[in-house]
């Protein structure tokens, strides 16, 4: 295969990273719900935007890999088509965020962001539920490429943290922010 | 497609949409910071 197996090293790394970051999503909206404590309602938004970023790296990185391994950019196949929904539900979820001005905004995002969470199962699960193509190396890899990729993810997980602090940094001070023209 | 090309259209691209991220969140953090700042001296 050649160079282009490198690219398996970002593409799986960054998919991981988009699954774990829809996670926080779900379970910050589940807590924010409970709480209604609005740092709970920043950590999901922060994490769906990382997310959406990681999932797009995922899409992007997987189409230059199988116009290398199969001649073609794109295939309907179900990972890759479940993918593609999961990347679009998370997308619209960051548009429903900047439309909605009612001060219910935190709540209908919190109900769609657990409600969003659940094609990221579905998105997983979809080599051993349906025919696909798409590779499946879980425990056919060899140790070198098993401790490279295991790098790969905790580098690309570190790199997920660092942009999950930066982002929730900025909407806190976004906060501050109103709370000082209030008081002025 | 040259396979290596490729590598290196993935890479580049990567790279392009992380830097760019994390670029436009420090330019967002720096207008935040001057923004309390000016506030604060009101």
């Amino acid at each position: 295969m050649g160079i282009i197996q490198k690219i398996f090293y970002y593409h799986v790394s960054s998919a991981w990273n988009a699954f774990l970051a829809f996670l926080i999503v779900a379970i910050s909206s589940i807590i924010y719900l409970k709480t209604k404590e609005n740092k709970w309602d920043i950590y999901a938004l922060s994490s769906a935007e990382i997310g959406v970023i990681f999932s797009a790296i995922t899409l992007i990185t997987g189409s230059m890999w199988a116009k290398g391994s199969w001649n073609t950019w794109w295939t309907w196949d179900p990972r890759l088509t479940t993918a593609l929904v999961m990347w679009l539900i998370y997308a619209s979820y960051l548009t429903l965020r900047k439309s909605l001005k009612t001060e219910k905004k935190a709540r209908l995002s919190a109900v769609f962001g657990i409600i969003a969470f659940t094609s990221v199962p579905i998105t997983y699960l979809s080599i051993r539920i349906w025919p696909t193509i798409h590779p499946n190396l879980e425990f056919s890899l060899m140790l070198p490429a098993k401790m490279t990729l295991i790098l790969s993810i905790t580098a690309f997980t570190l790199l997920y943290i660092y942009l999950f602090h930066l982002r929730t940094k900025i909407e806190k001070t976004k906060e501050k922010i109103k709370k000082l023209k209030t008081t002025k | 497609m040259p396979n290596k090309t490729l590598f290196l259209a993935a890479y580049t691209t990567i790279w392009l949409i992380l830097i760019m991220y994390i670029y436009i969140l420090n330019k967002k953090q720096k207008k935040q910071k001057n923004k309390i700042k000016k506030l604060k001296e009101k």
